[in-house]
């Protein structure tokens, strides 16, 4: 067990470093770097002003030399500035962070176990009545676009009938815990509606499936009820291909609750990696996207040490 | 007669521990050792033993499906082995395969007749006419209707089915099939009309056959000769009235004492106690020590070699007590 | 032995004809009805097994066996019909209601399948999915039934039973997993076993140990057994009395040993000469032509009239009944007399 983490956590630096080269590379790539946009920002700069600035900042020496010499510092824990806020990259990301954690944790809790329990309860009758509309409702929420979505849910809620802040990430110093969390309500049901649906069809079908499995009928053929059935012998089976699929979900809510965020005016993670891209903010885009990777990576690791814990096939070792 | 397949020394062995960044033991199943055997023009083999025994791996290998084993594969003389890849896979037509299960081995998105027709595209076999005529030629050697052809797996039973794997087998006209438990999937009164196919196309087409069955039964009516495998090793070769009539070795005693018979009624059966032990920890010596009614000190220590027996040159038996334990 | 008990002790060595049985088929039909006429897959079959007694069930695959298995405990897909009379010592079951089959299913009338790997719970471990039957049925607490779980799993003979029953079914082979279903079904001690190929998926060598263990098993608990199997060797090895099923009806009923010596119903024949045999060397097998039909229910006439060789245009017009020909002997053909 210990050696697999290790293992798992050694590829997990490797591919970190990997997408650092990549995204570093293709970054200098780029036509164009930081001075180019000072240079034209301010028309009183000359060349000779740029090449110094450019030595100064290093950005004259080839990019492998400039690669190493980041990857040297960000292992030291020095991850730079982001030019556009003038502020260490770690103090913009970290606040960013939180906030994406809380968003994507409540949606995954609440959207998770709503699958579980509407998969299961559809399944127990495939095509019954409760199915057909469990369903209809899954598709329903898979089409969405989900800034269509926001909006209905911001007009009604905030707007409308006024329960709801419409957006922001409230007070600093929030007064109470409802207080700070009235401001994820929109987002979070925003978030669980748009995943629901497809989470749902996953534990359905995985359900259905593994109620037609042979011990299913060696349990029942014991003399267990249909409750047992179900909760004891079905659903610990069926849930391992869905934590997986929860798991990879991790990941790209992380980085990809981007439309939520805008519509919310919530500055997540996936917001800022836009902003910082459009905003030519080279720095700050790599080091957030890092952090986005690892945050997937460590889904996708928790989400196997899960599958191991519920299926005894699957070894960690 | 000349061996038309003769294989020597054939190990194959898996990796456990398959992708592993960090260095460190690799734990290796040795699924087949030091297999030796021939097969002559127009004979079949039989290799039979439990499930785990590494017959069918044997048989891949021998086809040429999977890693490529350790050893000498000799195919009419010639060395497999050292063929280049183009001719190796020339080569290679010659031996095609048959396997156990005739729903998953067809593909449901084919007819039969790109079922049949494929081995010819792949092995440049013949003009279109004469693959046409060539395919529709299989369809009734293995007792297919004509109007099979444009038709798709799943219309068939399984019985059919394994004669459409036969026929695909036999498409590019092979010296060697290797059978794996061609009738373990189907019903007792489809498993004769397949044995009496092989059978006939045996006698009209001078195949041979490396049957690999758990089914005794069958291999006493098909085979010339039968090998029975243990663990990875063979164990006992002999032809096949020698073998069922005085078997050596005390598992091929076992196995076939456990064989039920019709006619014998509720019976004591002489057991052979326990269960095949993990292929990751294969017993010191004897590898049959552990579940041999006749283990003596020599069996735990000493492995006992494949050789023939001094009084029956044509039956060889890995056993120590092999001389003397005439059942 | 004691003499008071009147209808064992003169009737040793008789037929026992005057024992009660435990379980009676009566009439047994399941129909999987559809909006294109349906499908009836058993046809009104009656038998009745003993205390202590084996009854065979061969036939080949798509004749009805396994259904017939799963209708005795009342498992019967539920886009299924079951009609008839199923009678377990003297209580009818096919009255029963869903809420009342649990009650006795893996407590009267236990089930073992063919595949030990599929039929237990990969995720539980096989301690526990035995210890459960005992809490179902015995209101056992965890406890007691992880040691009475452990007490059978000695029964069947699997060693050092205590360290066995912590694992998971794929932790174990093929042959200790079939003997931890049979531990599993036999933990309360039920009057009827109903074996669906038991011992298909196993070796030969395990095969045997399994044949063995249920014979002594059933010695020792006096269990009626229902075995189903394809293999006739099999049967004949561990049946006292077998039935031959095709296209889901009795074609011929009749002790091991006569069937056996000399089948009756030219299908019987047909399955027993076909079997290669060691021993005796054939250059051709005997076969029967074709296959089982897949809609059999309509079919005029006898059912197997299609592949019978004695078949002429009376078989093909007039379906035979099941009727008593010899001593303890039925057959459902018009050409036995």
């Amino acid at each position: 067990m210990t050696l697999y983490l290790l293992r798992r956590l050694f590829g997990m630096a490797l591919v970190l470093l990997a997408m650092s080269f990549v995204v570093y590379g293709l970054i200098g790539l780029m036509p164009g770097d930081p001075i180019d946009l000072m240079v034209m920002s301010n028309p009183g700069m000359t060349a000779a002003d740029a090449d110094r600035l450019r030595a100064l900042h290093g950005l004259d020496q080839p990019l492998i030399i400039r690669y190493w010499r980041w990857l040297t510092a960000a292992l030291s824990g020095d991850f730079g500035f982001s030019r556009v806020y003038a502020r260490p990259t770690l103090e913009i990301i970290g606040p960013a962070l939180w906030q994406t954690t809380k968003l994507v944790s409540l949606t995954l809790v609440i959207g998770s176990l709503l699958s579980v329990l509407l998969g299961v309860a559809a399944a127990i009758r495939p095509r019954g009545k409760f199915d057909t509309i469990v369903s209809f409702f899954s598709f329903a929420g898979i089409s969405l676009p989900t800034f269509w979505l926001a909006l209905i849910l911001i007009l009604v809620f905030a707007v409308r009938l006024g329960w709801l802040p419409a957006s922001g990430m409230g007070p600093s110093d929030p007064s109470s815990l409802w207080d700070s969390l009235r401001y994820l309500v929109l987002p979070v049901s925003t978030l669980v509606i748009a995943n629901v649906g497809g989470l749902t069809r996953f534990a359905r079908s995985s359900m259905i499936e593994t109620l037609r499995m042979d011990f299913i009928r060696t349990a029942r053929a014991k003399g267990a009820r249909s409750a047992r059935v179900v909760w004891r012998h079905a659903l610990p089976n069926a849930l391992t291909s869905v934590v997986t699929i929860i798991g990879l979900n991790f990941g790209t809510l992380l980085s990809g609750a981007l439309v939520t965020e805008t519509m919310f005016a919530q500055r997540g993670l996936g917001k800022t990696i836009y902003d910082a891209v459009l905003g030519n903010d080279f720095n700050l885009a790599l080091v957030a996207l890092l952090f986005a990777t690892f945050a997937t990576l460590l889904g996708n690791l928790l989400a196997d040490l899960a599958y191991a814990w519920l299926d005894p096939r699957v070894s960690v070792t | 007669m000349p061996a038309l397949l003769s294989v020597d020394g054939l190990n194959v062995s898996f990796p456990l521990d398959s992708h592993s960044l960090l260095p460190g033991r690799r734990r290796v199943v040795h699924a087949v050792q030091d297999v030796r055997f021939e097969i002559a023009v127009g004979e079949t083999l039989a290799l039979v033993g439990e499930s785990g025994c590494g017959k069918t791996t044997v048989g891949r290998a021998i086809a040429g499906l999977g890693k490529v084993p350790k050893g000498i594969v000799r195919l009419r003389g010639e060395y497999l082995s050292d063929l280049p890849r183009a001719q190796r896979r020339a080569a290679r037509q010659a031996i095609q395969m048959v396997f156990q299960d005739p729903f998953s081995s067809l593909d449901p998105r084919m007819t039969v007749r790109q079922i049949l027709q494929e081995p010819l595209d792949i092995n440049g076999i013949g003009t279109a006419q004469e693959r046409n005529a060539r395919v529709a030629d299989l369809l009734g050697q293995v007792g297919l209707p004509a109007d099979a052809l444009e038709r798709y797996p799943h219309e068939f039973s399984g019985g059919q089915r394994q004669r459409i794997a036969i026929a695909r087998a036999l498409a590019p006209n092979p010296a060697l099939i290797v059978a794996d438990e061609p009738l373990s999937a189907l019903d007792v009164s489809i498993q004769s009309q397949t044995l009496n196919l092989l059978q006939k196309l045996k006698r009209e087409r001078g195949l041979s056959y490396l049957f690999i069955s758990h089914d005794l039964a069958s291999v006493y009516h098909l085979a010339d000769r039968v090998a029975v495998m243990y663990l990875g090793r063979l164990v006992e070769l002999a032809d096949r009235d020698t073998l069922f009539a005085s078997p050596r070795h005390p598992y091929t005693q076992g196995l076939l004492a456990a064989v039920p018979r019709i006619g014998q009624g509720r019976r004591r059966r002489t057991l052979i106690e326990g269960d095949l032990p993990s292929p990751l920890a294969l017993p010191s010596g004897c590898a049959f020590h552990p579940r041999c009614p006749l283990a003596k000190d020599i069996c735990r220590q000493k492995r006992p070699e494949m050789k023939p027996l001094a009084s029956s040159p044509a039956q060889s038996v890995a056993c120590h007590f092999a001389e003397e334990s005439a059942a | 032995m004691r003499s008071d008990r009147l209808d064992e002790a003169p009737g040793q060595d008789l037929p026992r004809l005057s024992v009660p049985p435990v379980l009676e088929v009566d009439g047994l039909t399941v129909d999987f009805p559809s909006p294109h006429g349906g499908k009836r897959v058993v046809d009104g079959i009656s038998y009745s097994i003993a205390r202590g007694r084996t009854l065979g069930v061969v036939g080949e695959s798509g004749c009805g066996k396994s259904m017939t298995a799963l209708a005795l405990l009342g498992l019967v897909p539920s886009s299924g019909r079951m009609t008839g009379r199923i009678t377990l010592n003297g209580r009818s079951l096919s009255d029963l209601s869903a809420k009342d089959w649990p009650d006795v299913r893996g407590q009267r009338i236990a089930l073992v399948f063919q595949e030990p790997m599929t039929a237990l719970n990969p995720a539980m471990r096989i301690g526990d999915q035995i210890a459960e039957v005992l809490t179902i049925h015995e209101g056992l607490r965890k406890t007691e039934a992880r040691e009475r779980a452990i007490e059978q799993l000695r029964l069947v003979g699997i060693p050092s039973a205590a360290e066995r029953a912590k694992a998971y079914p794929h932790q174990l082979s093929g042959g200790m997993r079939q003997r931890a279903v049979i531990a599993m079904a036999l933990a309360c001690r039920p009057d009827v076993l109903i074996a669906d190929e038991p011992t298909t998926a196993l070796d030969v060598t395990i095969q045997a140990q399994i044949l063995e263990l249920m014979q002594q098993l059933q010695d020792e608990i006096g269990m009626a057994v229902q075995f189903i199997s394809h293999n006739l060797a099999v049967v004949s090895e561990i049946a006292d009395d077998v039935i031959v099923m095709y296209a889901g009806q009795i074609v011929e009923r009749a002790s091991s040993a006569d069937l056996f010596a000399e089948p009756l119903h030219p299908y019987t024949q047909g399955l027993i000469e076909t079997l290669p045999e060691i021993g005796r060397a054939q250059d051709e097998l005997p076969v029967i032509a074709g296959t089982v039909p897949s809609h059999y229910h309509d079919i005029p006439g006898c059912r197997f009239a299609g592949r019978c060789p004695k078949a002429d245009a009376s078989c093909r017009a007039v379906a035979p009944a099941l009727r008593p020909v010899r001593l303890g002997r039925e057959v459902a053909c018009h050409k036995v007399s």
